[in-house]
């Protein structure tokens, strides 16, 4: 098994009509192992941006204190809040700085920019930036997140109708990705709040 | 070797049991010592249990205590045990990425004066750390063991009752693993502070 | 009668001896081989020079189980007791489930089984060869074959490929005259009669909760609960154990298949009856 499969997880993020959900599972372990499943893996890091992070945790850790370093520096300096094509910019360059000995993590960034305009993209772990309109998946179960999004995934998507289809892409991924799953947490973020919703999932 | 050493961490709110095995391994064959203690003592109500190369568990052992203890002086107060953990998983994550890393496996048992709440977390030895978890072991014999608490742990359980499960994972550690593990210590830590409780001897 | 002569008989006699010597001795194992590279030529070398060194790793197998099985005695007169074998139903290569529906429990006879651990392929093959063993043994001699002698030729004829990569962690299970009977036989030839066995990348989490909650005397309710219990606490720590839960009963008098049990209802089952809350609460 890879390094990063070591820990396993799944974050996906799917853009709608001035919305966007992320979600992630809450499986940690030990290669085979399962040693907690409360962990998400998506991290709120300004009002209507949040970043989820897969791959290996321990650089996950690492790398979000240091994007929550940046970002607060970033909003001390400029006295505004980051746009998420700036943090992800941000996120990027954070990346590209360790190019030779990179942080085993993939980031991910989704929110809504000062006009409401959806923003999702999703990086490798050296900070090349791929921002789709339609979803972006990373970790483990990214191959069949990616396959099952193709047919979920619609045109200018209503909050509600969004959150059905990141739900159900994601439990769909939890059904045939072992290193992930035993639950997962759906973010909902429209222009007036941040909806969270804990959902159910198999336990095995 | 850290494979070969069992660390036990159960919790509840009120309380936290930390249990860590006596013994020392020696070319990965011998008993060579039964009254090693693997505890660090962080703080008046926060400690650590240390497993892994012997080397590197004593210095970073004496290493974090003394950090710690520094910080302390200096401001006055002692870290919360949630910063603790905190502080060891990114001295652990940075050594992996530098010329000295620590092969140490960690679990850190504290009681929090400010949420009133017990703390249990681990880091392992590449840097994955976890907070406020209700049992975390660490070893090999680990893997016996989740499951048994997956089974009978209960969120209010009374001191008593933590403590008989505490030894059903030892127990079973004694049973089921090849390596003979000669006794453990074990230290329970509660809102009214640290008490070192009798070992568990076979 | 090996080595005699059939001068002394007479010849009717003589002919029935003759076709007893033909027919009635053991019959070879196999007359099948497995096709072999050429003497001289080592299978690693020359996977790697004719189709690269990374060939071999992609070729993933399907693997990670548990699989357990117990034998225990009745309780009370009603019940029956005999043998359990618990067993999940994943199908895994490496993180991608590749089926949640194998199943795992294989027939050896009317009254035994085996389980299936570690290479599908290699597991379900030989347990069909130890099962034709079998047949053929019962109508040769008129009388059912012990567990013992049926895993005893399944040990063999691993052990005849062993250092060949064959991998196999199988319970023969069943009952005979000698009573109820759980061998765990392995790839390396390793054979042992086991009360309480388990096998597979979550015996150890099975282990952990047979080792506590397992009674010599028990009630079949208590036992065919204790077999789901075990295989459901396994899979929800082992990520490569999971789907379904089947289980066999074997009676001194008859083999009893359950229907199968999702693990994951199994698992919110036992949470509920806890009254543990497990929903995760999002701490922000």
């Amino acid at each position: 098994m890879s390094i990063m499969s070591y820990t396993g997880g799944t974050v996906v993020a799917m853009a709608g009509d001035e919305c966007v959900c992320i979600a992630s599972d809450l499986r940690i372990g030990e290669q085979m192992t399962t040693i907690a499943t409360d962990e998400k893996k998506v991290h709120k890091v300004s009002d209507k941006v949040y970043v989820g992070l897969a791959g290996f945790q321990s650089d996950a850790k690492t790398m979000l204190e240091k994007i929550l370093f940046r970002k607060n520096l970033y909003e001390l300096r400029e006295n505004r809040k980051v746009r998420p094509q700036i943090l992800s910019e941000m996120i990027s360059n954070l990346c590209y700085q360790h190019r030779f000995g990179s942080y085993f993590t993939e980031p991910l960034v989704a929110g809504l920019d000062d006009q409401n305009k959806p923003y999702i993209c999703c990086m490798d772990t050296i900070g090349c930036v791929s921002a789709p309109r339609d979803f972006v998946a990373i970790g483990t179960g990214q191959e069949y997140l990616l396959g099952v999004c193709e047919n979920f995934w619609q045109e200018n998507m209503k909050p509600e109708e969004l959150f059905e289809a990141t739900a159900q892409s994601i439990l769909s991924c939890l059904e045939r990705d072992a290193a992930s799953g035993w639950g997962a947490v759906v973010y909902t973020i429209t222009k007036d709040k941040v909806n969270v919703s804990t959902i159910k999932s198999r336990m095995d | 070797m850290a494979g070969m050493h069992f660390l036990v961490g159960i919790s509840t709110d009120d309380y936290v049991i930390l249990a860590a095995d006596k013994a020392t391994f020696a070319y990965g064959a011998i008993l060579a010592d039964s009254e090693n203690d693997k505890e660090y003592r962080l703080g008046k109500k926060l400690t650590m249990m240390c497993i892994g190369e012997e080397g590197d568990v004593a210095q970073f052992g004496d290493w974090t205590k003394r950090n710690l203890q520094l910080y302390s002086v200096r401001n006055g107060y002692e870290v919360s045990p949630a910063s603790a953990h905190h502080f060891v998983r990114r001295s652990i994550a940075h050594g992996l990425r530098s010329s000295d890393r620590y092969t140490v496996d960690v679990l850190i048992g504290g009681y929090d004066e400010k949420e009133e709440k017990a703390f249990l977390g681990s880091v392992d030895y590449l840097g994955n750390g976890l907070a406020k978890q209700p049992y975390l072991f660490r070893g090999f014999c680990g893997r016996f063991c989740y499951a048994i608490m997956d089974r009978e742990y209960k969120k209010n359980m009374s001191e008593a009752e933590g403590l008989i499960m505490m030894k059903k994972c030892i127990g079973e550690a004694k049973r089921r693993f090849v390596a003979n593990i000669p006794g453990y210590k074990v230290v329970i830590i509660d809102k009214n502070g640290y008490r070192k409780l009798d070992d568990v001897l076979f | 009668m090996w080595g005699e002569t059939f001068d002394d008989f007479e010849s009717e006699e003589r002919e029935l001896a003759v076709a007893k010597q033909n027919f009635m001795h053991e019959p070879a194992n196999m007359n099948f081989t497995f096709p072999s590279l050429p003497l001289g030529i080592q299978p690693v070398e020359f996977m790697n020079s004719h189709f690269g060194a990374t060939a071999a790793k992609n070729m993933k197998f399907r693997k990670g189980t548990t699989t357990l099985a117990f034998v225990y005695e009745p309780a009370t007169p009603a019940d029956k007791g005999g043998i359990i074998v618990a067993v999940d139903s994943r199908a895994s290569s490496g993180e991608y489930i590749s089926s949640k529906s194998v199943m795992k429990i294989l027939d050896i006879g009317d009254r035994m089984v085996a389980t299936m651990a570690g290479g599908a392929a290699d597991c379900q093959y030989w347990t069909r060869i130890v099962a034709k063993y079998c047949t053929l043994y019962e109508l040769r001699e008129k009388t059912p074959i012990t567990v013992s002698a049926a895993s005893k030729y399944f040990a063999n004829a691993l052990f005849g490929y062993r250092g060949k990569g064959l991998s196999v962690g199988s319970m023969v299970a069943g009952y005979d005259k000698k009573g109820p009977q759980i061998f765990k036989v392995d790839s390396d030839g390793d054979r042992c009669s086991l009360k309480v066995c388990s096998v597979g990348s979550g015996s150890l989490n099975a282990y952990g909760i047979l080792d506590n909650h397992y009674k010599p005397k028990m009630t079949d309710e208590e036992a065919r609960k204790l077999g789901l219990r075990a295989i459901m606490h396994a899979t929800f720590r082992d990520s490569g154990s999971g789907g379904v839960c089947n289980l066999c009963h074997i009676t001194p008098t008859e083999k009893i298949r359950l229907p199968p049990m999702d693990v994951s209802k199994l698992w919110y089952e036992f949470a509920d009856e806890l009254g543990r809350d497990i929903v995760y609460d999002p701490r922000e």
